[in-house]
């Protein structure tokens, strides 16, 4: 009678290991974050350039910048996208990374130009965005002029 | 034994006289004049020096912004064949949080802006001006003053859509730290003034936790 118990014992123990193993196969591994790639990427666009060569370093459009260094090595934007909605106006849409493994939380604004890099508008409002460690959260936007040529996503820590 | 009442009485004057120089010499120098805390010019956009758990001027302009940027994005509002006639005020939007706010900080706020950048897609009633625009529309058809150059119309205007919303709240309190938490929910909606459907809505959410006692008047 013992040893069926143990037996049986056993093979439940063996079960739940195999359940838990095939979880584990299954689920993604934790996101982990090279920043190398991301600092080397060059203006991919249009930049706004000094007047004097080298005094500044040109920020590119259509992209997200980080403004804070505080939050350089934690925050990761992760893909920038845009498109025109029903009413002609443009959504942007940045997905942001916590590469940490604590809760952080940045405010962001888009600023929308013209095909001129004129100020198409003024820069939205500051938006709290909350991100989860180690998950991605995204920051949604739209414009309200319809002809927008550019765009600048700005990344600032939360106070 | 009256030598001893006279220098009893002088001690006393002398005492006196003691505390009462002391007392004015201490109303004198000790003036505090610590030049205290010089003004500061904010963003409005950003956290200010004195915070609380409550709605304020970031969270004013934060919110305001993306439902003009979303009502801007709806086609039924913001694409029409004819530019729909659109009420924004506080008349209808309620205030059921803890908090006490002037609502037309956010109705005027969204107004206006949204006026600014529909630039003729939407067309704003000013509901609050009514008396005033009775007012001389009654002149002008009594003769008292001309017709203007716009020309004259049956009526005022009438509204297509209207704001409504509610600010409710829900406040938690830690009795032994005494730190203060407050969700607050703020929803928009515009009503179909006609049939009564709601064309549109937005949500802005904040939860905010502080144990500084900051009073919002």
């Amino acid at each position: 009678m013992k040893k069926l118990v143990l037996t049986m014992g056993k093979v439940a123990a063996g079960v739940i290991v195999a359940s838990i193993m095939a979880h584990a196969a299954s689920a993604q591994n934790v996101v982990k974050c090279d920043f190398r790639g991301f600092k080397k990427l060059g203006p991919s666009g249009p930049a706004i350039v000094s007047g004097v060569a080298g005094t500044m370093t040109p920020i590119a459009l259509n992209s997200v910048q980080i403004i804070d260094k505080n939050i350089a090595k934690k925050i990761l934007p992760q893909g920038v996208f845009a498109r025109r909605t029903d009413t002609g106006t443009i959504e942007v849409m940045a997905r942001l990374i916590n590469c940490t493994d604590y809760p952080q939380e940045v405010l962001v604004r888009t600023s929308f130009m013209d095909i001129d890099q004129f100020p198409a508008e003024p820069e939205t409002a500051w938006q709290r965005v909350f991100l989860q460690p180690r998950s991605t959260a995204v920051y949604r936007e739209m414009s309200i002029s319809m002809d927008i040529g550019y765009y600048l996503i700005e990344v600032d820590e939360g106070e | 034994m009256t030598l001893t009442r006279v220098t009893n009485f002088r001690v006393t004057q002398v005492a006196c006289a003691t505390f009462l120089t002391g007392m004015l010499a201490a109303c004198g120098p000790a003036v505090d004049n610590s030049p205290g805390v010089a003004t500061i010019s904010q963003d409005p956009g950003r956290q200010g020096a004195v915070a609380g758990v409550g709605i304020e001027s970031n969270d004013i302009q934060s919110m305001t912004d993306r439902m003009m940027r979303d009502m801007l994005g709806n086609p039924m509002l913001a694409n029409a064949a004819n530019p729909p006639q659109v009420i924004i005020d506080s008349e209808f939007f309620l205030n059921d949080s803890t908090q006490r706010i002037n609502k037309d900080l956010i109705t005027n706020r969204l107004r206006v802006n949204l006026n600014r950048a529909s630039q003729g897609r939407m067309v704003f009633v000013g509901r609050n001006y009514s008396n005033m625009v009775q007012h001389e529309r009654n002149l002008k058809r009594d003769g008292v003053v001309d017709t203007g150059t716009t020309g004259m119309t049956a009526a005022q205007a009438g509204g297509d859509y209207r704001l409504g919303g509610t600010i409710a709240s829900a406040d938690s309190r830690d009795a032994r730290t005494g730190m203060m938490q407050r969700y607050t929910q703020i929803t928009f909606e515009m009503v179909d003034l006609e049939r009564g459907v709601i064309v549109w809505s937005g949500m802005y959410e904040l939860s905010k936790a502080a144990a500084d006692d900051v009073v919002y008047r």
